[in-house]
């Protein structure tokens, strides 16, 4: 599971008299991002789409169909908001104590500002070589990237290093 | 709104001793309507512009037409094939955005 930054849209295939609806355009925020062929769709067929990986903030969506003469009509706008989500967990995965030369996993959990928690974390792997270890007190990269996506991060490592 | 139609003929089948083509119209490929007449000059027919009943335009639908070529006498030739053309001025209706989710989506 990733960063919940996708926003998915379910879109109804609209009927049309004479040459029939042939396409249909989506526009984010004033800009056409994406045209799907629906001439070989029926009417009030649904058709899905995701704009993958955007970045936080709010999204106006409007739907265009055009038919084969080139008559256009345009949906509601419909918007979709992509909040910021938080790591609210970083711990070693192990029971066991951290040790040098043993290998460890660092694993980062992130909950969502929905409350809904992601069901698989992220890991990262790493061998500690020393007793300050300074990847201890450095995120790894995938807390990191959620760190950079997220407003209101805050990270804890907590594990002892034992010899 | 309706609109008009410009037919372009196939100027290699215009004979040289032809006056004029005549300009058939029918909205099922059956009755035929003669609407007017092209001008031929020297082996050139004229594009000829059909601008509907009354001239004003034509109707959303499916419209044939076809020709034939007239000579001085005047002896008719046979008509040429039909072709259509389909007149569409509606749009479609409003398409809908059903559903709108926002998750990880990704692949």
């Amino acid at each position: 599971m990733g960063l919940r930054n996708d926003v998915r849209l379910e879109l109804v295939v609209p009927a049309d008299t004479g040459t029939g609806t042939t396409t249909l355009a989506i526009e984010r925020d004033g800009t056409v991002v994406h045209t799907i062929d629906v001439s070989a769709s029926t009417p009030g067929e649904s058709i899905t789409w995701t704009d993958n990986n955007l970045d936080l903030g709010t999204y106006s969506y409007v739907a265009i169909a055009t038919d084969g003469a080139g008559n256009a009509s345009r949906s509601l706008t419909v918007q979709a908001t992509v909040s910021a989500e938080g790591v609210s967990l970083l711990a070693v995965s192990s029971t066991l104590a951290v040790r040098p030369a043993f290998a460890s996993t660092l694993m980062s959990q992130p909950v969502y500002r929905s409350t809904l928690t992601a069901t698989k974390a992220l890991t990262s792997g790493f061998t500690v070589t020393a007793t300050n270890d300074s990847r201890l007190t450095t995120a790894p990269a995938h807390a990191s990237r959620i760190a950079v996506r997220s407003a209101h991060t805050s990270t804890l490592i907590a594990a002892p290093i034992t010899r | 709104m309706a609109k008009n139609v410009t037919i372009a003929f196939n100027q290699g089948t215009i004979d040289s001793e032809s006056a004029l083509v005549r300009v058939y119209r029918s909205p099922d490929d059956t009755a035929w309507t003669e609407i007017g007449t092209s001008v031929v000059n020297t082996g050139n027919a004229a594009d000829y512009v059909d601008l509907g009943p009354s001239d004003n335009g034509l109707a959303d639908g499916t419209w044939y037409y076809r020709a034939a070529q007239e000579d001085s006498v005047p002896n008719l030739s046979a008509f040429g094939p039909s072709v259509s053309v389909t007149i569409d001025t509606t749009a479609p209706g409003a398409p809908s955005i059903a559903t709108l989710t926002v998750g990880d989506f990704t692949p």
